[in-house]
């Protein structure tokens, strides 16, 4: 650089237009993960202590918590991700016109806490589906009708969950179907390859980046979200994020430094799964993008 | 004359790769000037720095007597079009023309009235109000033409403007484009990779590798007096060897039996890969250690014979490079 | 949408089915939930409404509490998917166009926020924003509402400018227009499908917010959805379903105003 020229270099300019951005993720993120982590070892008087961490790991009620919210997350994430793939295999095609790409949007634009709504009003005893049984004469009484929502195991949030991120997995997968060149797919088929390898050799490689992030996204936001348990949720066990808002906001303040560390153990694995993750796949990404030829 | 353009050891890296090294020239007033290369040879990188997209590490652009270094690109007077058209998809052909109208302040009737002026020489002015995606490659090129030449720019750059066409539209447009610059009198610095292109559009050339200028002349005494092998191979047409360099006119394929003495000829082994046909005459096809040429016979060759490229000794054409070289040696 | 069955291949009957079962999972609902929100006590174990009436709505706009509440659902929304365009447009442009050392760190990190627990980060930042009195605030609020959106702005926009390209701008600014200019008159009107992206899901996001909103809000704040839990468990199941239904109005309602002001901003930079 000879420097005298007006425009800013290079350097210069990716600082200057990523700082706004990278200033307020580092405030909101670095400062907030911060001040969560050393509050989660601070006593009410403000003194260090592990304390909040051993009563955790010595309460059951709290590894209940772990396994559901886990079940919950885990279940979720696979079956919107198995789900939306097999929709957005089948519908790129349909949804390449924008007007019916609206449809996809529609369910984007409730909050989650409707979609409860919605599987409540479908799937509880005094549901629509329970009244379309009795109705049909399968059912003598409403009781009969099985306990999907507001039950031990989570049923109602997997509806919820499923329901709801299907549409977003099928939004960001949409855009690589239409990255994919698939002439190769032609190629493929040429060269004596069936669907199967069609999907693999040509789709996959480009789906999995994706895939993986927005698996990523789904399970840590599901496993820390709190608007659907607090709906549909029973109180044992409670999904972890409305254990912590309670711990939270009761009454003395004393149970703040659990809310803390009951949060941090799932944000810390989800990062490492993250780091993880995307580390693998960056690798292969770069990749794909240097292969490829138009 | 009016020295309209004038560099002065130009130099461009990236991250330290050199990718232009002391380029010096200048352009006339009125005047086309082409600069012919291998693709990677940084022509593109001179028309960026040219037209201010890149910085130059160092050395001296002067328009119109003015140094325009530190000029942004949008205050240059100087118009860059790309290989694509890149017309603005979303506006009309209208729209796309009068663009840099508008940011001229010019006033609205003047500005469409020039444009429209300019779509009538470009032959397309029935097509004022389509959109980009409703044009054939040939016409989008010649709205990106109109689009340049309706700003009158000091220079306009063009970055093988022809290349995305097919051979037949690329060779009329060329003829079209050549008028059309004349005719407005636009002082234009053209760059492609294909030599006819070169020699045909230019009044003046200039031969490039890896990042230099070899030679710079006009198109005929750079094409028939090549001065080095590298500028022969670019540009010549003929046998360029080591030792000199032979025009194509003076090569003749003979069979390998029957070689002539090697005191008043010279000749290069070669083998005939294909049999064709160029200005009614057969053609052959031939290869050689370092690459491969058309040539005339006087006999019937057949593919698959091993012959013997040869020229009188004294048509060889010694590299003034090298001459003066010698000379400087002696 | 085309339903008809008889000379269709395989293929495309296929395709059809999936397009039925896509609008019976994902729109169906959506239409009895509006019929719901005209009904009048339809319960287990009716299969349809026995009357309908306009009480559910007349309830709900009748209700002083929740006027105010769009006003300020409208206010939180707009600010944070104004300030989730000015922080992702510049980083989004440069992570698009240049590759530098890393780069991969920064887009990691600048997606950490929704891979970290976004009621651990607020609980985290409570007590500072006390301090600094951005608490009981729509200014935190809206700050707070940055960590679920600001990831998805920046890649949305980021896959915007990719899609666009820098060679567009390169032409523009050898033609004569500056860095301004060639925002308004390229880069709005080319990334206009991912700005509506942007804003749309931003807004919904932002909508969606209980936990942080309540968090930081202090209960001063209130939103929509603090008012909708209450409502939840209310008996008047049309009540429920019409506020159900105003979830998914609002947006709409914010993007077509949106839409309109950057339709006549665009008309206006792009006359001949």
């Amino acid at each position: 650089m000879n420097g005298q020229n007006g425009f800013l270099n290079n350097k210069k300019r990716v600082v200057f237009n990523l700082l706004p951005a990278l200033a307020a993720t580092l405030l909101l993120v670095g400062y907030g993960m911060w001040s969560a982590i050393a509050q989660s070892f601070q006593s009410v008087d403000g003194e260090w202590t592990m304390a909040s961490y051993l009563e955790l790991f010595n309460s059951l009620a709290f590894f209940h918590s772990l396994k559901l919210t886990f079940r919950v997350a885990i279940l979720s994430t696979l079956l919107a991700l198995v789900i939306g793939l097999v929709m957005t295999r089948m519908l790129y095609q349909f949804f390449r016109d924008s007007s019916s790409k609206v449809l996809v949007w529609i369910p984007i634009l409730i909050p989650h806490f409707v979609a409860g709504y919605l599987v409540y009003l479908f799937f509880s005893q005094s549901g629509l589906f329970s009244s379309l049984f009795y109705q049909l004469g399968v059912l003598d009484h409403r009781a009969e009708f099985p306990v999907l929502v507001q039950e031990k195991f989570g049923i109602g949030m997997i509806l919820t969950y499923v329901w709801k991120e299907v549409p977003f997995v099928i939004l960001m997968l949409l855009p690589v179907y239409y990255e994919i060149d698939h002439r190769y797919s032609e190629v493929v088929r040429t060269l004596g390859g069936n669907k199967w390898d069609v999907f693999r050799s040509v789709e996959l490689p480009w789906l999995l980046p994706v895939m993986v992030e927005t698996g990523l996204i789904l399970i840590a936001f599901i496993a820390s979200a709190f608007e659907i348990p607090y709906l549909l949720g029973v109180t044992r066990p409670e999904m972890l994020s409305v254990r912590a808002y309670e711990w939270f906001y009761d009454g003395d303040w004393s149970k703040r430094p659990l809310a803390f560390s009951a949060m941090i153990l799932p944000g810390v694995m989800a990062l490492l799964l993250a780091i993880f993750c995307i580390g693998a796949v960056q690798k292969h990404r770069l990749r794909m993008i240097k292969g490829r030829n138009r | 004359m009016n020295q309209l353009l004038q560099c002065k050891n130009m130099s461009k890296h990236f991250s330290k790769v050199p990718i232009l090294q002391n380029i010096s020239f200048h352009v006339r007033s009125g005047e086309h000037f082409t600069i012919v290369g291998p693709s990677g040879c940084g022509k593109t990188t001179l028309l960026r720095c040219l037209a201010g997209l890149e910085d130059i590490s160092g050395g001296e652009i002067w328009l119109k007597q003015k140094s325009i270094v530190t000029l942004k690109p949008e205050e240059r007077s100087v118009v860059l079009m790309f290989q694509d058209s890149l017309l603005f998809p979303h506006l009309t052909v209208i729209e796309n023309v009068t663009y840099g109208l508008k940011r001229r302040k010019m006033k609205k009737k003047e500005r469409v009235s020039e444009a429209e002026q300019m779509l009538m020489k470009v032959k397309l002015l029935h097509l004022r109000n389509a959109y980009p995606h409703e044009l054939s490659g040939g016409q989008k090129q010649r709205v990106s033409l109109a689009r340049a030449l309706v700003l009158k720019p000091d220079l306009l750059l063009l970055d093988e403007p022809f290349s995305s066409l097919d051979a037949s539209l690329r060779e009329s447009l060329r003829g079209e484009v050549k008028e059309l610059l004349r005719e407005e009198n636009i002082t234009a610095l053209f760059i492609t990779h294909d030599r006819d292109e070169a020699i045909e559009m230019g009044d003046r050339l200039a031969v490039m590798n890896k990042g230099t200028f070899i030679q710079i002349g006009e198109p005929f005494d750079v094409v028939t007096n090549p001065s080095s092998i590298e500028s022969a191979r670019i540009i010549g047409e003929g046998l360029a060897l080591e030792a000199g360099f032979i025009p194509l006119n003076k090569v003749i394929a003979i069979p390998a039996e029957q070689k002539p003495s090697e005191k008043d000829y010279v000749f290069v082994q070669g083998k005939v890969k294909a049999v064709t046909v160029k200005n009614n005459l057969p053609c052959y096809r031939v290869t050689f250690d370092q690459g491969s040429i058309l040539a005339v016979s006087d006999r019937n060759l057949v593919v698959g014979q091993n012959v013997l490229l040869s020229a009188k000794r004294e048509d060889m054409k010694k590299y003034k490079n090298q001459e003066e070289q010698w000379r400087r040696v002696q | 949408m085309r339903f008809v069955f008889n000379r269709l291949g395989k293929r495309e009957l296929v395709t059809s089915l999936m397009v039925l079962i896509f609008i019976g999972l994902f729109i169906l609902p959506f239409v009895v939930v509006t019929v719901k929100s005209f009904s009048v006590g339809w319960r287990f174990p009716e299969l349809l409404p026995q009357a309908y009436s306009l009480n559910g709505w007349r309830n709900i706009f009748g209700d002083p509490s929740l006027k105010e509440s769009i006003v300020t659902t409208l206010k939180v929304g707009f600010y944070v998917v104004l300030l989730n365009l000015l922080l992702s447009l510049p980083a989004a442009k440069v992570l698009s166009t240049y590759s530098f050392k890393g780069k991969s760190m920064i887009e990691t990190f600048l997606l950490s926020p929704i891979l970290i627990p976004g009621i651990l980060l607020a609980m985290g930042l409570q007590f500072t924003m006390i301090q600094f009195g951005l608490a009981d605030q729509v200014s935190g609020v809206v700050l707070v509402h940055l960590i679920p959106t600001l990831p998805y702005a920046i890649r949305i926009m980021r896959a915007g400018y990719e899609r666009l390209g820098i060679a567009l701008g390169e032409q523009a600014s050898v033609l004569g227009a500056g860095p301004f200019i060639r925002f308004f008159t390229l880069s709005l009107p080319l990334l206009l499908p991912s700005i509506r992206s942007l804003m749309l899901l931003t807004f919904v996001i932002s909508l969606g917010q209980y936990a942080l909103t309540a968090i930081i809000g202090g209960g001063n704040v209130i939103t929509l959805p603090l008012l909708y839990y209450p409502y939840f468990s209310s008996s008047n199941e049309a009540v429920v379903a019409g506020f159900s239904i105003l979830f998914a109005l609002l947006p709409l309602l914010f993007i077509g105003g949106v839409e309109i002001l950057l339709r006549l901003v665009i008309r206006a930079v792009n006359r001949v």
